[in-house]
């Protein structure tokens, strides 16, 4: 008798699976913002950090350092003297912060499209 | 996705594949509809619970324990839902029942019985109903996972959360209980 009185109600799955699908949505879209603004952050970062590394590369002489390395065929006999002022004259700190913000901008910028590619699926 | 299992649906949505918890409510809505809406006896309210219940194991699909029965976790989900559903409503007097007798009217006898079976059939089904309404939760929980669902006691007793021996003697309590409330309702009024 319990049995008799069982219901069915259509479209119950799709309600939920809507119902799913639009908070999943929500959810994705508010990743994506935050990884839009982290690749927005750190595009800016990269241009900084790349104004500030060609500053010092211009001013401190590494440039003087590379140049006399191809013109100069002979400067390779005193290789570990040369690499010793170049490094002292290369930006290492700026070079850092450069590398860090490509690395963070290219993987903000991937999860980006990928979670535009899952928010298209799931529409 | 049909012939998977509900523990390799579970797999696969956790491993990427989105449409696999389609597949689980696909399979198991309609159930958990069936058993709220007699636990709360309300189909707007038992479609909001189905629908929570299937938010939140969606949420905590990566808690689920792959040992346990999906289906058993999923009525616990709902059964508690369907609970504070009910706690939130206050308890629901048993002569309100009937303003909400229009909840029934969905109910399709089967085609092949004469007039006066269906309005014998309905007439238990409402003596049944009403008998259910009366019972305490739990009890009610038992009965309906039993017979409902044909779940065993030791299914019923995952869902509840408490242990078997307790859940049986729910189900005997409740079965005694029905049984004088159905024969108190079909005894001549004086």
């Amino acid at each position: 008798m319990i049995k008799d009185y069982n219901q069915t109600l259509p479209g119950l799955e799709q309600d939920i699976i809507s119902k799913i699908h639009g908070i999943q949505r929500r959810r994705v879209f508010m990743r994506q913002a935050g990884y839009g603004i982290l690749s927005l952050g750190s595009f800016v970062g990269i241009m900084a950090s790349g104004i500030y590394v060609k500053d010092i590369l211009l001013t401190s002489g590494s440039y003087e350092y590379l140049s006399l390395l191809f013109s100069d065929a002979e400067i390779l006999s005193y290789w570990k003297e040369l690499s010793l002022s170049l490094a002292e004259s290369l930006p290492i700190f700026g070079l850092a912060v450069l590398c860090s913000v490509g690395a963070l901008f290219l993987w903000s910028a991937m999860r980006t499209m990928q979670l535009q590619l899952f928010r298209r699926a799931l529409i | 996705m049909e012939n998977l299992t509900d523990a390799q649906l579970i797999t696969l949505y956790i491993e990427g594949n989105h449409k696999a918890f389609d597949g689980l409510i696909n399979r198991h809505s309609q159930a958990v509809y069936r058993f709220t809406f007699k636990l709360l006896n309300n189909s707007d309210e038992a479609h909001d619970v189905t629908q929570e219940t299937f938010i939140k194991a969606w949420k905590n699909i990566k808690k689920f324990d792959h040992d346990k029965n999906f289906k058993t976790w999923i009525f616990s989900i709902a059964r508690n839902a369907a609970y504070d559903k009910l706690r939130k409503k206050k308890s629901v007097s048993f002569s309100s029942l009937d303003e909400e007798e229009n909840e029934f009217d969905a109910n399709i006898p089967d085609d092949q019985l004469l007039p006066h079976e269906i309005f014998e059939q309905n007439e238990k089904i409402e003596l049944v109903r009403k008998a259910l309404e009366a019972i305490p939760f739990d009890q009610k929980t038992a009965v309906l996972l039993h017979h409902g669902e044909e779940m065993t006691f030791e299914e019923i007793s995952e869902v509840v959360d408490k242990p078997m021996n307790t859940v049986k003697s729910q189900y005997r309590r409740a079965l005694i209980s029905l049984k004088k409330l159905i024969e108190d309702q079909n005894a001549p009024k004086a």
